[in-house]
């Protein structure tokens, strides 16, 4: 079959005069039958044309049976579509520009969707790994849990434990900060992770200060490129992290980042060597320190449903064995409410998922309705130009091509034109996801994904080609061959037309169209809505020229008063600096999701519930409020009077004072933590924003940094410019604090903007897209209008000469505009009014069904479909009557 | 004229190996012989009988040959292959099964 197939193709030449001898020989004994009969030559060559159906068409219909022909007629059919393409530039290019973007668009989020959500991990049978939760709400787990369920375990063969950090590495008299991951002794076995060179740590080296060969690490292949330059003899060598000197066993393979997506580590070190290099040193034994991950690898034979079974059985014995005896009785109930689960974790963990997975399904919809719009244009310019193409149909027909050739001649051209868009749209997928993955990406969260392509992602685009090809294509094939050959042939020579031009599905797709293009334009209109608000807000404290610096304990960490002297004299210093107007600490920075609250006492007000009496809370300098700039409302800032020693003070925020204090006697009074001594109010501050900006205004409360943890952050309220501050303060650090690297300088509007990475790449996304849709939608509605006013060229020439005036005319045109736009609104609006709810959840400060979102939506449509009417319309106005008559 | 629009699919294959069976013939002869046999009743024109012949081909059911007629003219002859006589039977018995069940349902109902 292959050899026939071959043949064929290559010696088409031969192939095809044999077919013609055949056919030939026929009609050749078919006329000298009727000559036998006694009729002369032509007459017997006419008989049997009658009753020959016409060479040409039997060898067509022979080339169409035969299997090979597929191949053939594909290859033959797209030298013809390319050469028909290349004909008309000007449409080709418009057209590989409007798929470029509608299936890049989809390409694009869709490398997003799959990188994040589908593509499993670089592991052998990735399928069979489990990732654990609990109660299907959170991924992280404590170390004694852990344990547990490794003992009682039965249906994992295996359990990968980690936990991530940055961790200081001593590079010559500096330090560095890397990312590791701290990986218990069963996470490269149970992976199925091999290095590629030197060995991976196993159970013996998940020890305390390390198994026989003491303290160990794996490195990543890039670290080893950058630390290393790829030199062999890297294993061995000794690193010094966090103070620890650990020697190099194995280097991992280019593609392996472990299990988390989104993060690239440079080291892997036995997760008990934490306890040593004191990140989460204190957390081994705690079951309130939920710092680990855990994927399972199931044993052969067992489902992801009898997993859960297992898992189900074994939580609440665990979590009885972890819980402390003198924990507070509701929490108590809490944890043991708990139940450990596991989902499919082939695709490993992204703390990333669960901010995106939502926004991405939406924007997943978004750009498949952008596809479909440009799928709707295409569909239009390709009938337009197939009833300009009547001449070269009808001219293939009487050739012997059947309808279903000339179908799928039409078909070739338009999945050729799709597949050229795809080509663009791959491009223009692998530049945008670079650049959505930039606006994803934080200082703290910095997110590394592998944006090459895979198969999943090309069949993705192949199969969104084809699917657009036949889509915008099969219409106006059918279109152009429906006359079928004498009413093309006839066809010619305008008849003057008059109403509507054949065109019912074309309007039909405007108004589609237009529909889609307010739903996206809407959605893109409350996201940005969404986005301005947000990035407007104020927050109760003055963010611009205020710089927060993140500094790392040294290791071991500085507790208590050492602590206290340390940062306290790095404060004082940094006020100091040139371009500080003042500086403080603090120990958490605000509206970055994390912090620390807790539950107070509040004397003679037992009718407060709990949830009355939290406070979020801050350990904070001096200058606290004139560096933040909160106001302060009563009483006085923290002094260098408020030592460890002196009596506990706090500081709390206007609607704490307004709820626990309604007489105003705030000031003063005491407050306490239970179990702990009172705390006496020193001072009323303003509102702020503590967690994030979506919050409801929050009850904050802030105590010196010396009564509490140790403070993390530096706040410098500064000068316009700050380079030379920054420089200034890096020299401070290394003179004040040789053992603490810095973590991240940033401004605090930078530390908002990346807050609001989630909420900008939505809105950016979708404004692209709003902006498209309306861009293709407008050139949609030109096209169709200015090819009615060419096929009516002749009625509007008679109605000019038998005296209709220019207005008349432009009605005539606009007319039609007018009728796709008010149905494609009204669809549009329709739409968004009852399908918006599904986006409330990402929406903040603006209703679903906002008016002015939608009124706004509606005028620019408007004003754009005007506008796309006013050529066509002034093109028609121009007509020379008489010209325009003689042509008919 | 050609009247293969009428026969049922597959139906024209059917023929077409059947023919060939007795011996090799070439495209005329091939639509001599049905409308013979058939008392007329099937007329096949080239424009069914060619691409049917080609498709058998394809499929590997028969062979075509260069051969020469009485007359000396040049002519393709088709002959049935081994698997194209395994096919015949296999269709003979599908046809078969086809027509009896079709008789039975025709002459109950009358």
């Amino acid at each position: 079959m292959l050899r026939t197939l071959l043949t064929r193709l290559f010696r088409r030449r031969q192939v095809e005069n044999e077919l013609h001898e055949e056919v030939e020989g026929y009609f050749e004994i078919l006329i000298e039958r009727y000559m036998e009969r006694g009729l002369s030559r032509e007459e017997a060559v006419r008989a049997a044309r009658v009753q020959f159906e016409g060479q040409e068409q039997v060898k067509e219909k022979v080339r169409d049976a035969r299997m090979g022909a597929g191949l053939e007629t594909i290859l033959r059919d797209l030298r013809y579509a390319a050469r028909v393409l290349r004909k008309s530039p000007g449409f080709t290019a418009m057209a590989v520009l409007t798929l470029t973007l509608g299936i890049g668009a989809n390409t694009a989020v869709f490398s997003l969707m799959d990188v994040l959500l589908i593509r499993p991990l670089a592991v052998p049978h990735a399928d069979e790994l489990r990732l654990l939760n609990i109660s299907g709400k959170r991924y992280s787990f404590n170390y004694p849990l852990v344990r547990q369920i490794e003992e009682r375990n039965s249906v994992f063969s295996g359990m990968a434990t980690w936990s991530s950090h940055m961790v200081q590495v001593r590079e010559e008299s500096d330090l560095k900060l890397i990312p590791a991951v701290y990986a218990s002794g069963g996470y490269f076995t149970t992976l199925g992770a091999a290095s590629a060179a030197g060995r991976v740590f196993g159970p013996d080296d998940d020890r305390e200060l390390g198994g026989k060969n003491g303290p160990v690490a794996v490195i990543s292949d890039g670290f080893w490129e950058r630390k290393f330059a790829r030199s062999a003899s890297a294993i061995g060598k000794v690193l010094v992290i966090n103070g620890i000197a650990v020697s190099v066993i194995g280097i991992m393979p280019a593609g392996f980042f472990g299990t988390e997506v989104g993060t690239s580590a440079d080291i892997w070190l036995p997760l008990n060597l934490a306890r040593q290099t004191g990140d989460e040193s204190t957390c081994f034994a705690s079951s309130t320190c939920w710092f680990l991950q855990v994927i399972g690898r199931l044993k052969p034979g067992v489902s992801g449903e009898q997993a859960n079974a297992g898992l189900k059985v074994i939580s609440r014995p665990s979590m009885e064995a972890v819980i402390k005896p003198d924990m507070r009785a509701d929490r108590k109930a809490t944890y043991l409410s708990f139940v450990v689960e596991s989902e499919p974790g082939k695709s490993g963990y992204s703390a990333l998922r669960s901010r995106v997975k939502n926004p991405l399904r939406i924007l997943m919809g978004l750009v498949a309705l952008v596809l479909l719009i440009a799928c709707a244009n295409m569909a239009n310019l390709l009938s337009a130009r197939a009833s300009s193409r009547a001449r070269e149909v009808s001219v293939r027909l009487a050739m012997g091509a059947g309808r279903g050739r000339v179908i799928r001649q039409f078909l070739t051209e338009s999945l050729l034109l799709s597949a050229a868009g795809a080509a663009g749209g791959m491009l223009f997928a692998l530049w945008s996801t670079r650049l959505l993955v930039s606006v994803l990406s934080t200082v703290d969260d910095p997110v590394q994904l592998d944006l090459q392509p895979d198969w999943r992602v090309f069949a993705f685009s192949a199969a969104v080609t084809m699917a657009a090809g036949v889509l915008f294509g099969i219409w106006p094939a059918f279109r152009a061959t429906r006359h079928g050959l004498a009413a093309a042939l006839k066809e010619r020579g305008h008849q003057v037309r008059s109403g509507r031009p054949g065109f019912g599905l074309g309007r039909a797709l405007l108004s589609f169209q237009i529909a889609i293009s307010v739903v996206l334009l809407a959605a893109a209109g409350l996201f940005a809505f969404t986005l301005i608000r947000l990035a407007t807000i104020n927050p109760g404290f003055e963010p611009d020229r205020l710089t927060v610096i993140s500094m790392v304990n040294s290791r071991p960490p500085l507790t208590g008063a050492p602590a206290a002297d340390r940062f306290g004299r790095l404060m004082r210093r940094a006020a100091t600096l040139p371009g500080v107007e003042s500086a403080t600490l603090l120990s958490t920075t605000p509206l970055t999701n994390s912090g620390w609250n807790d539950v107070f006492e509040v004397p003679g007000r037992s009718d407060l519930s709990e949830d009355q009496r939290v406070l979020n809370l801050n350990a904070v300098g001096t200058h606290f409020t004139a560096t933040m700039r909160v106001p302060l409302l009563a009483g006085r800032d923290v002094n260098d009077g408020d030592t460890a020693q002196s009596d506990k003070v706090l500081l709390i925020s206007e609607n704490a004072a307004r709820l626990w204090f309604p007489k105003g006697d705030a000031l003063g009074a005491s407050v306490h933590l239970t179990n702990e001594p009172p705390c006496r109010i020193i001072g009323i501050v303003g509102n702020s924003l503590y967690w994030n900006l979506k919050e409801e205004m929050p009850m904050n409360g802030y105590v010196p940094y010396t009564q509490s943890n140790e403070g993390r952050y530096i706040a410098l309220r500064t000068q316009a410019k700050v380079n030379a501050t920054y420089a200034a303060f890096q020299q401070v650090m290394r003179e004040e604090a040789p053992g603490m690297p810095i973590g991240s300088i940033r401004t605090m509007n930078q530390q908002i903007e990346e807050s609001l990475a989630t909420e900008r790449l939505t809105a950016y996304i979708s404004v692209f897209i709003g902006v498209l849709a309306l861009l293709l939608t407008s050139v949609g509605l030109y096209g169709v209008l200015a090819y009615g006013v060419t096929q009516r060229t002749g009625e509007i020439g008679i109605r000019m000469a038998l005296g209709a005036q220019r207005p008349a005319v432009v009605w005539l045109v606009v007319r039609e505009a007018m009728w796709q736009t008010g149905v494609g609104l009204m669809m549009g609006v329709a739409v968004v009014l009852s399908a918006s709810r599904l986006l409330r959840a990402m929406l903040f400060g603006v209703q679903p069904n906002d008016p002015a979102t939608i009124g706004v939506t509606v005028v620019i449509l408007l004003v754009v479909c005007a506008a796309a009417a006013a050529l066509p319309a002034h093109r028609a106005t121009r007509l020379d009557p008489m010209r325009a008559l003689r042509e008919e | 004229m050609a009247k293969s629009s009428d026969l049922l699919q597959g139906t024209l294959d059917l023929l077409i190996l059947r023919t060939l069976e007795l011996k090799p013939l070439h495209g005329v002869g091939v639509a001599d012989r049905i409308e013979q046999v058939t008392q007329g009743v099937f007329v096949v024109g080239p424009g069914s009988l060619f691409p049917a012949l080609h498709r058998l081909a394809e499929k590997g059911w028969i062979e075509g040959e260069w051969g020469e007629l009485e007359s000396g003219r040049r002519a393709r002859f088709y002959a049935l292959t081994g698997s194209g006589r395994a096919q015949l039977a296999k269709e003979k018995r599908n046809w078969l099964k086809v027509t009896t069940a079709m008789n039975q349902v025709l002459t109950e109902e009358s």
